[in-house]
């Protein structure tokens, strides 16, 4: 590896601090849908860019996978990035990003099938969402290289920040507030 | 197009990055590579091949005090 520029893991932990950039945003974008902070009008365009971000994350971390595994030093093969607990370098770490991996996968298809789900079910399924949240910060966090001392917690703080503090205001604001009723609407 | 402007900010914003690390920071390997434990085989007594675990951060040419050179 002297004196070469190892692309694989370049692209590695490029494409994983992406992939994380880009769910963080989803999060907050479903969120604010979640809350209708940014007003009923938006909704529309706010789901739009919160889909179309799930799976360019997706892609990034199919890319962060496929660098992972073609890295000649890691010597990550195929199951190592797709079965939790099978990696020999920091298992639990690497079992946080690959259970992140699949529940990301299980919310971007439950879009296509939310009219067979039903929306009930849909916004049950969705909740996982939060562990998905919290175990991709837990991978980046614990297997990171990016992420080490102080970064590490000021990322954290970043992403996790505007997500502790829309579900709160999930949670604490009346939803009928945001959401005028037809008969007032009309009145 | 949404979809376009997604994958280009996304794509940009790769390489961007890569650049940075290339640039700003000498390349890390994790402890996966030369900080790993490595199986390495020697032969003993009458030619039979041992397999022995070298721990994390051994060269494979480092030498015991058991065998004197002579």
């Amino acid at each position: 590896m002297s004196g070469t520029v190892p692309v694989f893991w370049l692209l590695a932990r490029a494409s994983g601090l992406v992939a994380f950039g880009l769910l963080t945003l989803s999060v907050w974008l479903g969120l604010a849908m979640s809350t209708r902070l940014l007003g009923p009008r938006r909704q529309k365009a706010l789901f739009g860019w919160h889909q179309t971000l799930v799976w360019t994350a997706l892609a990034m971390v199919g890319l962060h996978m496929l660098s992972v595994m073609l890295d000649p030093v890691l010597h990550f093969g195929p199951a190592s990035v797709l079965v939790p607990f099978v990696a020999a370098w920091k298992p639990a770490g690497v079992a946080a990003g690959v259970m992140a991996g699949w529940l990301t996968l299980m919310l971007a298809l439950s879009f296509k099938a939310k009219r067979w789900l039903g929306h009930k079910a849909w916004r049950m399924l969705h909740f996982a969402s939060f562990a998905a949240f919290a175990l991709f910060l837990g991978h980046a966090l614990m297997v990171g290289t990016d992420l080490k001392g102080l970064t590490g917690p000021i990322v954290a703080a970043l992403a996790a920040g505007p997500v502790i503090w829309l579900s709160l205001a999930r949670i604490l604001l009346p939803r009928t507030a945001a959401r005028p009723r037809p008969a007032l609407a009309a009145a | 197009m949404r979809r376009v402007w997604a994958a280009v900010a996304a794509t940009w914003a790769l390489f961007a990055i890569v650049a940075v690390l290339a640039w700003s920071h000498p390349p890390v390997q994790p402890a996966g590579g030369s900080g790993a434990s490595r199986v390495v085989m020697i032969k003993g007594k009458g030619g039979k091949a041992h397999a022995v675990l070298l721990p994390g951060g051994v060269a494979t040419h480092t030498t015991t005090h058991s065998s004197p050179v002579r």
